[in-house]
């Protein structure tokens, strides 16, 4: 009670912090530079391996929510960021607006120098700011959607442009060199088999050029038999082997179609800013709760503060005395020729 | 002079209510007691009847009002105290302006600065010859003209025979104490009065102080919170359970 007695007794100091806070906020929100979205989805391929899960605890992750992980987490990186940076028009932009990265507190006019100070190279803005700038969410079980939020549409187009065709080349990469190792380990492996089979062979043409009586199918002589067995089962081996090493020299040679995606919808440059109105109730929001917080605060220092009675049980309370009689407040003109009461 | 214009809110006034039953025959006690309604106002009033009926005196005694520090009200309520005491007993009652520092029930009252008590300290003069009437049967003691050295003037009341010289004179004395800490006569003061009252002005005095008062006081005193007002709206202390 004695919190709402200073909350009425004082109603500026509850309403003046709310105020000053959603007109910062109001401020803050005015001065950000408009911004454009452009968003690409890409169609996940569950078929490709992959995009299946293999650890049972994770069996019913959706495809598109192993591959929004993935783009999340290599957002994070600093080479990945620099390169689709590089790949897109975002470093050529930041080189040539240099305040354009100011985001968050920074945009704050008056603060804007305490930041400014912090600022590094076009790299280290990007790397900064790009996780920032994309959001990826998944579309459904194989659609992810990448959304990226920059200061003009063709910047949000290709920088999202970007952000999909490193990703590919990533994952290109990363398959390439899953399937060049594959490719040097069979050619080794057939290298052997080829080797062993032409042994075998050599075995058994030596055998029957010393034993012309035996057919070549070795027949009734049990050498002739084992050696050629040896050949069948040497020939077996290395058309495993060959197979194996065709199948990964075709892998390497398309790996460019097994990255598991395909893009469902480039991103397109939109001429239409993001609306403002939603970032303003938003900003405007966190105003509001700042400003109500701040209240609160005042106004139990207040309370805090005031260390007089103002009402009987504070007597009790204090002084373990009762009050014999309350006399409520008169103004001076009710008073005859005695003074008021009010303060 | 008729009783229409006395407020409704204040009617169980005895002297009222005898000069009406007695007609025009009481017609200077009639005006009297309307002179005394305008010197308190109501809500005033009230909280003086409150404290009476709470002290519970019959009708013969000494009050003192006082206070923390200035401003808390002990001039207004020590007026409405006598006021009360007349206009609903009928008795004869003395307000006595102790506060020999910074004297100021005359003013508040429209009346003499003096003589008063500093003079009465300095002869063997009888209270009768110093006392003003306020209205009807309440007369003012002031704390007189001269300016000296207040705790001397106390002392010397406290030696000489004007109190007991108010006792056999007036039914009621009631003391306008000076504040117990901004006054160094404060406690001494309150001491010569059989109950000394506390007004306590919600807001005013922070309650550490208070209790240093109180802890000045013989006895605890029976305490007046003056000044209350619930800054919370009605509809609002209602929903949260405070029906006052």
């Amino acid at each position: 009670m004695r919190f709402l007695e200073t909350l009425f007794r004082h109603p500026l100091v509850a309403i003046l912090p709310v105020l000053v806070c959603l007109l910062v906020a109001g401020g803050y929100q005015a001065s950000q530079p408009k911004s454009y979205t452009s968003t690409g989805s890409l169609y996940i391929d569950a078929t490709v391996p992959g995009n299946s899960p293999t650890n049972t605890a994770n069996q019913y992750v959706d495809p598109s929510t192993l591959q929004q992980s993935a783009i999340e987490e290599l957002l994070t990186t600093r080479s990945f960021a620099i390169a689709v940076g590089a790949k897109g028009p975002l470093a050529a932009y930041l080189a040539s607006h240099p305040r354009a990265e100011s985001t968050g507190l920074a945009a704050v006019p008056l603060l804007s120098n305490l930041f400014s100070s912090s600022k590094g190279s076009v790299d280290d803005q990007i790397a900064n700011n790009l996780p920032n700038m994309v959001t990826v969410v998944t579309g459904g079980p194989q659609v992810v959607n990448i959304t990226v939020t920059a200061p003009s549409p063709s910047v949000a187009a290709g920088t999202a442009q970007a952000v999909i065709d490193e990703y590919a080349s990533q994952t290109t990469a990363a398959l390439t060199s899953t399937d060049q190792v594959a490719v040097r380990y069979y050619d080794q492996q057939l290298g052997q088999a080829e080797a062993t089979l032409q042994q075998a062979q050599q075995q058994l043409s030596t055998y029957l050029a010393a034993h012309p009586t035996v057919p070549a199918t070795g027949v009734g002589n049990a050498s002739a038999t084992e050696l050629a067995q040896a050949v069948t089962l040497d020939t077996t081996s290395y058309q495993s082997v060959l197979s194996q090493y065709q199948s990964a020299e075709l892998s390497l040679a398309n790996v460019a179609s097994q990255t598991g995606f395909q893009v469902l919808d480039a991103p397109s440059a939109s001429a239409t800013p993001v609306s403002s109105s939603k970032k303003l109730l938003e900003t405007g929001l966190a105003g509001l709760v700042v400003g109500l917080l701040v209240s609160v605060l005042l106004i139990t220092a207040l309370t805090a503060a005031d260390r007089t009675s103002r009402r009987a049980e504070d007597i009790r309370r204090t002084l373990g005395l009762e009050v014999a009689a309350t006399i409520g407040r008169f103004p001076p003109s009710a008073a005859g020729t005695l003074r008021g009461n009010e303060l | 002079m008729t009783g229409e214009v006395v407020p409704s809110r204040l009617a169980p006034l005895s002297a009222l209510h005898a000069a009406r039953s007695q007609g025009s025959t009481r017609d200077k006690e009639l005006d009297d007691a309307q002179a005394a309604l305008q010197l308190v106002p109501p809500v005033l009033l009230r909280g003086a009847r409150e404290v009476l009926q709470r002290i519970g005196q019959n009708g013969h005694g000494t009050y003192g009002v006082t206070s923390t520090v200035r401003g808390e009200g002990r001039t207004s309520i020590a007026t409405a105290l006598a006021i009360a005491e007349w206009l609903d007993h009928e008795r004869r009652v003395v307000l006595v302006d102790l506060d020999l520092e910074q004297p100021s029930l005359h003013e508040r009252l429209g009346l003499r600065e003096g003589p008063g008590i500093r003079d009465l300290v300095q002869g063997h003069n009888s209270v009768e010859d110093y006392v003003q009437r306020i209205v009807g049967d309440v007369w003012l003691l002031s704390a007189g003209r001269s300016r000296g050295d207040a705790p001397r003037g106390l002392n010397r009341l406290a030696e000489s025979t004007i109190l007991s010289q108010l006792s056999e004179w007036a039914d009621v004395a009631v003391f306008d104490l000076p504040p117990l800490l901004e006054s160094v006569t404060g406690a001494e003061a309150a001491r010569l009065c059989a109950t000394p009252i506390l007004v306590v002005r919600a807001g005013v005095a922070p309650m550490p102080q208070v209790k240093e008062a109180v802890g000045r006081l013989a006895a605890p005193p029976p305490v007046i919170l003056n000044g209350v007002r619930s800054a919370v709206p009605r509809w609002l202390r209602r929903s949260l359970g405070d029906t006052r």
